[in-house]
């Protein structure tokens, strides 16, 4: 932890700093290079900047970052050239070293915490602090690997590389982009560049994602915080309050970071794939996976799920698979047993779903998958397991049906708020059904846009970091 | 869509737009600091004091804690500023006094020192991104955010200018600064009769666990004293003096140091305190710490008590304050290298007269005969 006194930048995407300082700079400098012809130093440009947004919060991190792309550059180089005569095993050792850091740096702890009886005593906990965007850079570069070896991508110039592991618009919480998807943009500087047009619907998704952070977001954490963090036996108004407030608190924000990212990368020229598609209006647990965290799922499924189902060895492979996808998923967000149950939960909800044969009724469909995702989601939220319980429970009724009147109990003004975040979740356009309706007259576009935007900075404030971040 | 146009549109619109929210807040409340005596919560009163501090040029400055930032609420007026800081640690009032000390009309700081304070481990509520250098030198990339940008703000003005709009209205404006005897013998006289002391189970339980964490394995930080010693002495090397009060303790606090057994821990710490500088001692048992009335929660006091015990600090006397206030004002006694051992001796006189009574009062319920207080 820094000492008082370092005021270092932090560059949140919801930060003045961002906003009105670090972005015009990068776009300013982008368009420069662009007017002037010289392509080629886009790159470094985007790159320099990439690295100042990471170094932002801790430069010791860059070298950890630069560490990690170039083992994983060179890994790749290997793996293009060995495409004639693979050779076992140089995949998997490129793989296992990359998940031996994000295990150093993640797990650690968790594991010291559970094998302490056996450890030898005076041994004391390592205190590692969690890089930044770990979690996502790794699997970004695990996947690129397996796609070099898959002769899905080729090796690109060394500062393309780094550029695509770094891209700051989604370096820190994803979306998680394929080498095909990304690369080929960042190879071709030409494209990186922007117009009136690439701006607007820059400007606006940004507008959009930002509004839902810091108004809708952040209000819900307000709410649904107090209940998590100390009512013991929580009243089911509360623990169905709090488990719902929550619940759309991670989809606003998560997906306001996707939203601000994939803005951020129209701006620079440069097309990032959606991570969210309206989740909570899935019909059941597998389309709900469809539409979220789109691009991590798409991760689990190619590189996990069908790897695992296809193995010969397993003779229940879909089942199977299934369970240690999402276990897989589970440990991934945390080092935490909530997390792990919070993969199987999810494993388990798409095994029954699987093989549920009867279908229901649309409405109570859609019911029972949220209901079941908001469940798993009080144990994604809790800080641990008897947290966890006491919240089920008291969203069982358990605790008593009673309204309370205890410090930041949800009282009737929270659950209109809740409760029309909700209706607005299930209900409302999402961002890119709007793109798809494009207000005609430019007066009124300008002034929506005026009142998201305008609302949104004036209730940054201080800002607070977008939950995704921890992981 | 002429996206060219839309451009255009959209950055006049957000520029009006933002421009004329800086502008409602810049014409009624500049910095949300200026209110009418009105405190802001927890979280915007840590963003807003350093701009207080670094702005304002009052005489007397007050820091501390949330025990000054809540308990002796003067607003930002009559030459004193309250710049108590919830959650503070001694090098955030370090960093508040030295910005301060450049004001040159400062004559005088009122230290408010609680215990907590010195353990090697407080770390307060240092925020997230350590923002108060940058709040104290004035920093556009935080102070255009928390202030002239910033709803809660917004929200102030409003209210402000509400307030002022009805305090015209009725020719009658909210008292800040320093409270006159009257308001303070009424103030004292409403709370004893209608306590307006929460009684929220939960909330007391989450004092009870802050009280209890403050004092669990207590010790002090030779660091700490330092840091103290050195803000004391920059201080009065530029010629201001300087007042520690040692804050009002209530009986929740005072049962979390017995039963955490650090009560000479505690006692200890008062002694090297003594010994840095003298000071004004209003903690331990005290006939204040077992009236539940004149407090907010178990932890801080009512203003009005903040109030009597500033007049007191600064010599103001409190005739017409009454009799409660007399007796509240009587309690911050001084102590120095001196005196200390003496005053050691009391405060375990007190503190054994209290337990005793405490003792006492427990047979008594055992037996089923009415206390001493229910007369």
């Amino acid at each position: 932890m820094p000492a008082f006194g370092e005021a270092g930048l932090r560059v949140l995407f919801n930060s003045f700093e961002f906003l009105f300082f670090f972005l015009p700079l990068v776009l300013g400098a982008l368009a420069l290079l662009d007017r002037g012809g010289r392509h080629a130093a886009k790159i470094p440009l985007l790159l320099g900047a990439s690295l100042v947004f990471y170094g932002s919060w801790d430069p010791r991190y860059l070298l950890l970052i630069g560490a990690s792309i170039s083992f994983n550059y060179g890994w790749a180089l290997l793996l293009q050239r060995q495409r004639a005569s693979p050779r076992r095993g140089a995949l998997a050792a490129g793989v296992a070293v990359n998940l031996a850091g994000l295990a150093f740096f993640k797990y650690t702890a968790f594991l010291f915490d559970n094998l302490q009886p056996l450890l030898p005593a005076g041994l004391t906990r390592p205190a590692i602090a969690l890089p930044l965007g770990i979690s996502f850079f790794t699997l970004q570069q695990i996947a690129f690997l397996v796609d070099v070896r898959d002769r899905q991508t080729d090796v690109p110039s060394f500062p393309v590389y780094a550029l695509f592991v770094s891209f700051f618009p989604q370096l820190v919480a994803g979306p998680i982009v394929r080498a095909r998807e990304l690369i080929p943009q960042l190879a071709d500087p030409r494209r990186l560049r922007s117009d009136s047009a690439r701006l607007v619907n820059g400007l606006g998704a940004i507008a959009v994602g930002l509004f839902k952070k810091v108004v809708l977001a952040d209000m819900l954490g307000g709410i649904a915080e107090p209940v998590f963090a100390f009512h013991f036996h929580p009243s089911f108004v509360d623990a169905w309050g709090a488990a719902l407030a929550f619940t759309l608190q991670i989809y606003f924000d998560f997906s306001a970071y996707a939203d601000i990212a994939i803005g951020l990368g129209r701006l620079i020229g440069v097309d990032l794939p959606e991570n969210f598609e309206s989740p909570y209006r899935a019909r059941n647990i597998a389309e709900f996976w469809r539409r979220w965290h789109i691009t991590f799922s798409t991760f689990l499924r190619d590189y996990v799920f069908i790897p695992l189902a296809r193995h010969p060895r397993n003779r229940d492979r879909v089942g199977f698979a299934l369970l240690a996808t999402f276990l897989l998923a589970g440990i991934w967000h945390g080092a935490a047993w909530t997390f792990v149950a919070w993969g199987l939960l999810n494993g388990v909800y798409m095994l029954v779903a699987q093989r549920w044969r009867r279908p229901l009724p649309s409405p109570l469909a859609h019911a029972l998958t949220f209901i079941a995702v908001a469940v798993g989601m009080v144990l994604f939220r809790a800080v641990d397991f008897s947290r966890a319980v006491d919240i089920v429970l008291g969203m069982t009724g358990a605790h008593g049906f009673a309204w309370r009147s205890d410090v930041g109990s949800l009282d009737a003004n929270k659950l209109i708020r809740v409760f029309s975040l909700l209706a607005i979740a299930l209900l409302a356009p999402n961002r890119r059904q709007l793109e798809h309706r494009p207000l005609r007259s430019d007066r009124w576009a300008a002034l929506v846009f005026a009142l998201i935007f305008g609302i949104a900075v004036i209730e940054i404030g201080t800002p607070q970091p977008f939950v995704y971040f921890q992981f | 869509m002429n996206a060219a146009r839309r451009l255009k549109l959209m950055s006049i619109y957000t520029a009006v737009l933002l421009a004329a929210v800086a502008a409602v807040n810049w014409s009624i409340d500049p910095l949300g600091i200026w209110g009418n005596g009105d405190r802001p919560d927890e979280t915007l009163a840590r963003e807003l004091v350093p701009y207080a501090v670094a702005l304002d040029r009052p005489e007397t400055l007050l820091v501390g804690n949330s025990r000054i930032a809540w308990s002796m609420n003067v607003g930002a007026s009559a030459g004193v500023l309250n710049a108590g800081l919830p959650g503070a640690t001694l090098d955030e009032i370090g960093a508040l006094v030295d910005r301060a000390l450049e004001n040159p009309a400062l004559r005088r700081i009122v230290l408010g020192a609680d215990a907590p304070l010195f353990r090697p481990g407080h770390s307060g509520l240092n925020d997230r991104y350590r923002a108060l250098p940058r709040r104290l030198h004035l920093d556009p990339l935080v102070l255009v955010p928390e202030t002239l940008l910033n709803e809660r703000i917004l929200d102030r003005s409003r209210r402000v200018f509400t307030q002022r709009w009805s305090a015209a209205a009725k020719d009658s404006p909210g008292e800040t600064g320093l409270w006159s005897p009257d308001h303070i013998r009424a103030e004292i006289g409403e709370l004893l009769d209608h306590p307006r002391t929460t009684s929220n189970p939960l909330r007391r339980q989450a004092h009870e666990r802050m009280a209890r964490g403050a004092y669990t394995g207590f010790g002090d930080s030779d660091e700490r004293l330092a840091t103290y010693a050195a803000i004391i002495e920059r201080a009065e090397a530029h010629g201001v003096e300087v007042i520690v009060l040692l804050p009002v303790q209530g009986a929740l606090e005072l049962d979390a140091m017995e039963e955490e057994g650090v009560w000479s821990e505690v006692q200890a710490l008062y002694r090297k305190l003594a010994l840095i500088h003298p000071f004004r001692d209003a903690s331990g048992y005290s006939f204040l710490a077992f009236e539940p009335r004149l407090f907010i929660d178990p932890l801080h006091v009512w203003p009005v008590v903040g109030q009597v015990l500033l007049r007191s600090l600064l010599g103001r006397g409190c005739a017409g304050c009454g009799d409660v206030a007399a007796r509240i004002a009587e309690l911050p006694v001084a102590v120095d290298a001196d005196n200390v051992e003496a005053r050691l001796a009391e405060r375990e006189q007190r503190r054994a007269l209290a337990r005793a009574a405490a003792g006492d009062a427990r047979r008594r319920a055992r037996l089923g005969a009415p206390s001493a207080s229910d007369g």
